[in-house]
């Protein structure tokens, strides 16, 4: 095991020849003919006759053929390199490689030192200077990727150069508009606005065919003239507001024209004559978001003024509306999002019309690949796409460390009616139906991971797949919905046949994986011996397979656990938009466009529930916890995230209430979690206190009234809050609601005194005598 | 900003009464059985300290033995009981100190933590050789706990009282300094001597490396080390570790004194050039050094400068650790120009050579060096501070090439005059009053706002919804006021 080293060195060496192009192009536009692509690019993915032992290979060529040529480019780089090491007469010829004495200036006359040697030997050949600050070797960072251990690169030895010279980081242009006022940009007049039925405070811009225009913050788009394309979506001209979350800590969309859609409404917005429309142009209004998520930085720091451009980047950047401002060029911390070729062919064959005699097809498409891949930045493209054929898609989450529409812990279907265009964490949702496995990973309960993905498949199959939809107001398909199913990034061991297992069960007609490239880094597949006896039947979908984004291009300030503790954040501070209160489940889309951050959690009114009363029963899921005995269980409960269950009445026995201690919170040591085929976890809420007299406890959640109330049990599993949930932000002492620091419970401030004090910590990136 | 870290006790009192319950009556069973009740609903709170963690398995293992009900078992499941407990816990307590590229041996690293010997072998026999005799596995569950008394419990709860244990002292790293300057040297003279050498230059520096990574362990117990943070929520967290911070600091003191980076002679410290770069000769001599260093520690340069520029600004400081830091020299090196001289050229150089402007989230390595020169030579702080005129020259030569940094500091070197007084005018008092009224409305802008908001977190609902099927919301109507997660503040 050659540890992360020679992982991060390989991605070094190659980045230098990879990152190149694809910086310097971002998504290429798409053109009408990726739109309606011809019918040999449709055909491109043969229905394989028998996938499992030829699987890659039959995948699309053009992936593989991009496979190939990043390979050879990788090497003609290395070449002269390694060659130098031999044709040692060169090293002596190349004056600048070596370092003299300056005899003749120096008047000492000590001749201790003499140092005439090509430096390209003094350097001992060890690691290349390790430049770039984001994740370099470090002993205390123990790899974070728990699985991705066996890689087993060869080190690639590279000289140190005299002088380590730092490579310099090429930003690349983001927007190559330049608001000019009345000339491409407009401020409007309230009457201009009311006419076109616009909100005040709007900005009109007026985009060129070839210019690019890359927004920071939150903002409200319409589409007035013409068609642009963002995150890897064609929008047209219409009456729709899309809201964009353009944070720093994911990549930034660029809005670009493209060719216009036929179909589209040349006039639907009807346009003041000042305002200038480029031939082959676009124009679009952009109005700021007042949705309080920028609020979220002040609760967990870390993400402090992530929808500003940075300290660096401040004097650039130019404020088109509060809380917007253009950049015009890629900084280390603002990447913008770019579409790599492969998915771009992907997802146009995919979402592709049959021909009009067909029966639209019950189409289920299945995401795969490693972590850190681009997978669930592919699924949320892919499922934006989708919105603009159908009506309605669904979405199944099968990766409970990174949800997309949930906090971490649950698997869960949503139903989506309209784009998406942000992070995770700035569209949470509630879920059609969702189960608590209440641990970011289906580790330590396999079997009841896979029971509530198959729950939640057949509740797809049964319900939502097919169902008729009484309005049909738009063009889009209404009584299909199809299904986006995103696996986890846990592709090895045990998670590969979850994942295989998860495959099976959703029968997917296209399956788009992608592969991480060796030579960018990404480890190497293990070999294997024979067949696998738990291969997967032969199935007859379509197979892509796609590249992985480069590895740079995820930002590195903001890790996975940031971003996860950012989610439940996000979640417990966001404002659903109250439903109705039908019987029926409804299959709509219900994501908050608001977040309350005015207070922090601590200072949130809570519910009071009488827990003797409201709750059923509570079942702790985790490993280990079957030892929590009745007596500790309050213990446990107070500050706990906990999962809110509804149960279909009878499914569940119900622990014997004990009579001699009224005080006792109905609980049964050992509880299997509830059955997904007869339950499903509403939401998520936070236990943030328990009365220490009475039966009555207070609780945190975004969870509308009217669902509580049939939550009757609650689940614990292994998901906590996040600390910066715990802390006051209005507090510049790091007190909490009043209280001093050094009081709060759960907390302890400063250095932990003692040994063992920490968490057990794994290290995996040693090095043993053998590789020294 | 630290963040605090989650513990699983509202308060440390709780974890005294758990300690009590373990340690107070070796006989008290149920008192035992109490503190196993505790430790396992604290497991599943949040992540346990490894110390709780392996008390929570050998008492779990001792509890078997006593009980009744399993004295007709197979011995053997006891053995395997008490020794994966034992193995864990030597395990848990070992791998995070494994802070350098290389493993170390487990035996230096327990040494190092006042750990016995004999628990590692015994880890070492239970692991790989035959399963240790019950005996020896009830004495080492013994010994483990006490040790978990004296090393874990005692200076939790009181983290003010003395520790029992002193640490062994760091070795000093001056030697292997001295070690690899002999060697360079040596194939400096004679490059045909390179290949013989090479092995000892390799050994030398994985022997520094090892230095650091012991350095770090003893960072644990030095007197001056940070109050750090404690690895949030998880292991992979993006932050600085203030222990290789300490360890890289140690290491930089030593490489700053006179006879490492600045040679003992004066006439070799710098040569004649006008450039501002240390001389040939010691970068030949250093650069493989800084360089191997560099690639294994990110943040050694920043640290390097932070230092060089430290001991150019300020009196040299006992690290108030016990380690020797052995001096090169005895000769005073207060009064020494050429050093210093030197000291700052190597800064210079070590700007030049690794800043890459790169800036996430903290200073570049240039504007690092450039804010610590700026604050000692500011206008009016410029008494005090020695060889001013050196000082002058590093920020000239750091800041060249980029003109605003230029602009900067050349208004900050030509501004190092006391400022005139400022005559006091009548109209000033106006001014200030307008100030004071601005400042107060926007007091109370802010007052309304949270109000507001208040309001809104009770009234978006109708009030048919603040209570449902036993789920009441509270709102200001109720005595509820805000206080910290996990107390109860009751409604009424």
């Amino acid at each position: 095991m050659l540890s992360a080293i020679a992982v991060r060195k390989a991605a070094q060496a190659a980045l230098g020849s990879s990152q190149a192009p694809n910086s310097t192009q971002p998504s290429p536009p798409p053109t009408p003919s990726s739109l309606a692509p011809p019918p040999d690019v449709i055909r491109e993915p043969k229905r394989n006759p028998n996938p499992p032992p030829s699987k890659r290979k039959s995948s699309s060529t053009n992936g593989k053929a991009s496979r190939k040529s990043k390979k050879a480019k990788f090497l003609s780089e290395r070449a002269p390199r390694t060659s130098r090491y031999f044709e040692s007469k060169d090293v002596f010829e190349r004056e600048e490689e070596v370092i003299m004495v300056e005899s003749s200036s120096d008047s000492e006359s000590d001749v201790e030192v003499q140092p005439v040697i090509p430096v390209s030997q003094t350097s001992v050949p060890l690691i290349a200077p390790a430049v770039g600050k984001g994740r370099t070797w470090s002993p205390s960072r123990p790899s974070s990727d728990e699985e991705a251990e066996e890689g087993s690169n060869p080190i690639v030895s590279m000289e140190l150069p005299p002088y380590p010279q730092p490579s310099g980081y090429e930003p690349s242009q983001l927007s190559t508009f330049r608001p000019t006022p009345d000339f491409n940009f407009y401020d409007l007049s309230t009457e201009e606005l009311s006419a076109m039925v616009l909100q005040n405070e709007t900005s009109v811009l007026s985009i060129e065919r070839e210019e690019t225009l890359a927004l920071l913050g939150t903002y409200a788009l319409v589409i007035l003239r013409g068609s642009v394309s963002i995150l890897g979506v064609t929008l047209s001209a219409s009456k729709v507001t899309h809201h964009v979350f353009a944070p720093r800590s994911a990549p930034i969309p660029i809005l670009r024209c493209v060719a216009l859609d036929i179909h589209a409404d040349p006039d639907i917005h009807s346009l003041p004559s000042r305002i200038r429309n480029f031939q082959g142009g676009a124009v679009v209004a952009i109005q700021s978001l007042d949705a309080g998520i920028e609020g979220l930085g002040r609760i967990c720091r870390v993400f402090d003024g992530v929808f500003e451009p940075s300290r660096w980047q401040r004097s650039s950047a130019e404020v088109i509306r509060p809380g917007v401002s253009l950049v015009t060029h890629s900084t280390r911390d603002v990447q913008p999002f770019v579409l790599p070729a492969s998915w771009s062919i992907a997802l146009s064959a995919a979402d592709t019309l049959p021909p009009p005699e067909d029966p639209i097809p019950l189409s289920v498409y299945v995401v795969k690949g490693p972590k850190k891949s681009g997978k669930s930045t592919f699924a949320r493209t892919l499922l934006n796409r989708l919105l603009a054929r159908f009506h309605r898609v669904a979405y199944l989450e099968c990766d409970v460390g990174q949800s997309e529409f949930t906090p971490g812990g649950l698997v869960a279907l949503n139903i989506l009616d309209s784009p998406i265009f942000g992070p995770p964490f700035t569209h949470p949702s509630r879920p059609y139906r969702a189960h608590y496995v209440g641990a970011t990973s289906p580790r330590c309960s396999p079997a009841h991971y896979l029971a509530a993905i198959q729950a939640l498949l057949e509740a797809y199959k049964l319900e939502v797949q097919t169902s008729i939809l009484d309005e049909s107001t738009d063009t889009r398909v209404t009584d299909v919905i199809p299904l986006v199913v995103n696996t986890m990034g846990w592709t090895k061991g045990l998670g590969a046949d979850l994942n295989a297992k998860v495959e099976e069960l959703a029968e997917p007609t296209h399956v788009f994986e992608i592969i991480g490239l060796e030579e960018k880094g990404w480890p190497t597949a293990p070999p294997t011996y024979g067949a696998l006896p738990n291969e997967p039947a032969p199935s007859n979908a379509f197979q892509y397979t796609l590249e992985a984004i480069p590895p740079n291009s995820t930002n590195t300030h903001f890790n996975a656990v940031d971003q996860r503790n950012l989610n439940i954040l996000s979640y417990f501070h966001a404002i659903f938009p109250s439903t109705l209160p039908s019987a029926l489940a409804p299959i709509r889309q219900i994501t908050a466009t608001k977040w309350d951050t005015s207070l922090p959690l601590c200072a949130r009114y809570p519910y009071e529930v009488d827990w003797s009363q409201t709750f059923d029963q509570v079942i702790l899921i985790g490993t280990g916890y079957e030892d929590v005995i009745p007596s500790e269980i309050l213990t446990v409960l107070n500050g706990a995230i906990v999962g809110l269950v509804e149960c279909e009445p009878g499914t569940e026995d119900l622990p014997h209430p004990n009579p001699t201690d009224s005080l006792q919170f109905p609980y049964t040591q050992s509880r299997h979690p509830p059955m997904p085929l007869t339950s499903t976890c509403h939401g998520l809420a936070l236990v943030r206190s328990i009365s220490p007299s009475s039966s009555h406890m207070h609780v945190l959640t975004p969870v509308p009234p009217a669902v509580l109330a049939r939550c009757r049990v609650i689940v614990k599993g292994e998901l906590e809050l996040p600390i910066w949930g715990m802390l006051d932000f209005r507090d510049a002492n790091e007190g909490v609601a009043g209280e001093e620091k050094g009081r709060v419970p759960y907390l302890q401030w400063g250095k932990g005194e003692g040994l063992g004090g920490e968490r057990r910590r794994v290290r995996r990136n040693l090095m043993r005598k053998a590789q020294m | 900003m630290r963040l605090p870290r989650r513990v699983p006790w509202a308060n440390i009192g709780e974890l005294d009464q758990l300690c009590s319950w373990i340690f107070a009556d070796e006989g008290d069973l149920e008192a035992k059985q109490f503190a196993l009740s505790r430790l396992s609903a604290w497991r599943a709170i949040t992540a346990l300290p490894h110390a709780l963690e392996s008390t929570l398995s050998i008492l779990t293992a001792r509890l078997l033995d006593t009980s009744e009900t399993t004295q007709n078992y197979p011995r053997l499941s006891l053995r395997q009981n008490y020794a994966a407990a034992i193995i864990r816990m030597v395990n848990g307590l070992v791998d995070p100190l494994q802070a350098g590229a290389y493993a170390r041996s487990i035996a230096s690293i327990a040494a190092q933590l006042g750990l016995p010997s004999w628990l590692v072998e015994l880890r070492h026999a239970a692991t790989h050789e035959d399963l240790p005799s019950l005996e020896m596995l009830r004495e080492a569950a013994r010994e483990s706990l006490t040790w978990l008394l004296h090393n874990y419990f005692y200076p939790t709860i009181n983290p003010s009282a003395p520790r029992l244990n002193t640490p062994t002292p760091l070795r000093p790293v001056t030697p292997l300094l001295k070690h690899y300057k002999t060697l360079l040297k040596l194939i400096m003279r004679d490059a045909s001597l390179r290949k013989q050498y090479q092995p000892d230059v390799d050994a030398v520096l994985r022997d520094i490396e090892r230095w650091l990574a012991e350095a770090k362990v003893a960072a644990d117990f030095a007197a001056d080390a940070y109050g750090w943070d404690t690895a949030i929520d998880s292991n992979d967290i993006e932050q600085e570790d203030p222990r290789e911070r300490w360890a890289l600091e140690r290491l930089c003191d030593a490489i700053v004194e006179k006879g490492a980076l600045v040679s003992l002679s004066q006439k070799r410290r710098n040569s004649q050039s006008d450039e501002f770069v240390p001389p040939q000769s010691s970068l030949v001599l250093w650069t493989p050094l800084l360089a191997h260093i560099q690639a294994y520690h990110p943040t050694f340069p920043t640290i390097l400068t932070t230092q060089i520029v430290d001991s150019l600004l300020y009196e040299r400081l006992s690290t108030g650790f016990d380690m020797d830091v052995v001096s090169f020299d005895v000769e005073d090196s207060q009064n020494d120009p050429s050093y210093h001289l030197a000291l700052a050229r190597w800064a210079a150089w070590v700007v030049r050579t690794y800043d890459n402007g790169q800036e996430n989230g903290e200073l570049s390595l240039r504007k690092n060096v450039i804010v610590l020169l700026a604050s000692a030579l500011a206008p009016g702080k410029t008494e005090g501070v020695k060889e001013f005129k050196i000082l002058a020259t590093l920020l000239e030569a750091v800041s060249s090439g980029f003109p605003e940094l230029q602009k900067a500091s050349e208004m900050l070197l030509s501004a190092s005059y006391p400022l005139p007084l400022q005559q006091w005018d009548a109209g000033d008092l106006t001014v200030m009053n307008e100030r004071l009224h601005s400042l107060m409305s926007f007091g109370d802008d802010s007052q309304e706002h949270m109000d507001d908001s208040d309001a809104l977190a009770t009234t978006s609902l109708p009030v048919s919804d603040r209570q449902t099927g036993g789920w009441t919301l509270l709102d200001n109507q109720s005595c509820w006021k805000s206080c910290p997660i996990g107390i109860y503040h009751s409604s009424r």
